[in-house]
């Protein structure tokens, strides 16, 4: 007869429990509906006027500030940014916009789009993953191909740490 | 007669385990993708109109894509960051704008994934409107997507995507 005992020195501990959706770590700011007018001109310039609402925020990773037409990034890690801007243009150009962070481009967060009177209107849209710090303020510039005028209908910009 | 002999002092503890695998995430999509032909549409002035352009559940866990009527349905409550986009071409109709490409939460629009004032296509080019934002759903939801023309006028449906993705519990 033989008797085996256990030994807890050799049996590792169970398998962690698997992860779960999770506390959510995001802020946005918005508008829709908007009629406001700016011409960027032709080299990047930040965007103005562009926000009108500060979306849903949690975790407490960013903080929208829509007045100021930016989000604050209060906890570093990496984020999905994600920007639109929709608008129709007094001439025809070529409409681009670019996030930035601390006024330094993001690339991986960028577009373009045609712009005209009636019916051309456009959006530039842009989506990526970025690493962020803490204290890093993000921004959306733009410019146009011609001098013209801009009237922004509605636009997005939200940040959702990934990691 | 082999005996074992138990160590009544007791082993220390073992290892930790493996980390837990990553967690079984909330997210439903539909779309439809077309190269030369679609689903069109013919919409009337001022008549707001559910957009009809999905043909393709795609992948889900806790959202339930219905592309035979044109929707996700949300089955926990939550905030979901939620993206849709719409190609269209021109069949019939010109110089028109869409007055609003939106999403609706139940029948009621979602400000913070909608277009107002968009682009009518003219013939031969292509128009892609697209917008997201972060929402907090409820388990019953209804996401659909409207659109309202300035003038009669129909289009062509080339590609479309609707998704959901949950971000918080």
């Amino acid at each position: 007869m033989v008797f085996f005992v256990p030994d807890p020195e050799a049996d590792p501990g169970q398998a962690g429990p698997a992860g779960s959706v999770g506390t959510g770590d995001f802020g946005s700011v918005y508008s829709n509906g908007i009629s406001v007018l700016q011409a960027p001109g032709t080299a990047f310039t930040k965007l103005t006027g562009l926000f009108t609402v500060n979306g849903l925020t949690a975790g407490g990773g960013v903080t929208p500030n829509q007045a100021l037409d930016q989000l604050v990034i209060n906890t570093t890690g990496i984020y999905s940014l994600w920007s639109l801007v929709s608008a129709k243009g007094s001439g025809l150009g070529i409409f681009s916009i670019q996030a930035r962070r601390n006024g330094i481009a993001l690339p991986d967060v960028a577009g373009q789009d045609t712009v005209l009177t009636q019916p051309f209107w456009g959006a530039a849209r842009g989506k990526g993953a970025v690493s962020l710090t803490s204290g890093d303020v993000i921004e959306v510039y733009g410019f146009t191909s011609a001098v013209i005028t801009l009237t922004y209908t509605d636009a997005m910009l939200c940040a959702k740490r990934l990691a | 007669m082999t005996f074992s002999v138990p160590n009544l002092a007791g082993g220390s503890p073992g290892p930790p385990g493996p980390v837990g695998p990553v967690g079984t995430g909330v997210y439903g999509d539909m779309l439809a993708v077309f190269v030369f032909s679609g689903v069109t549409q013919a919409f009337t002035a001022g008549v707001p109109q559910k957009i009809v352009s999905f043909g393709t559940n795609g992948l889900s866990v806790g959202v339930t894509p219905d592309e035979a009527n044109d929707r996700l349905v949300i089955t926990e409550d939550g905030d979901y960051e939620v993206y849709w986009q719409q190609t269209y071409t021109l069949v019939a109709g010109a110089g028109f704008t869409f007055d609003f490409i939106e999403m609706r939460i139940n029948g009621t629009p979602a400000p913070e994934a909608s277009l107002t004032q968009f682009e009518g296509p003219i013939a031969y080019f292509f128009v892609c409107a697209s917008a997201g934002g972060i929402l907090s759903l409820s388990a019953g939801d209804v996401l659909e997507i409207y659109a309202q023309t300035s003038a009669g006028a129909t289009v062509t449906w080339r590609d479309a995507q609707l998704f959901a993705w949950k971000a918080r519990s």
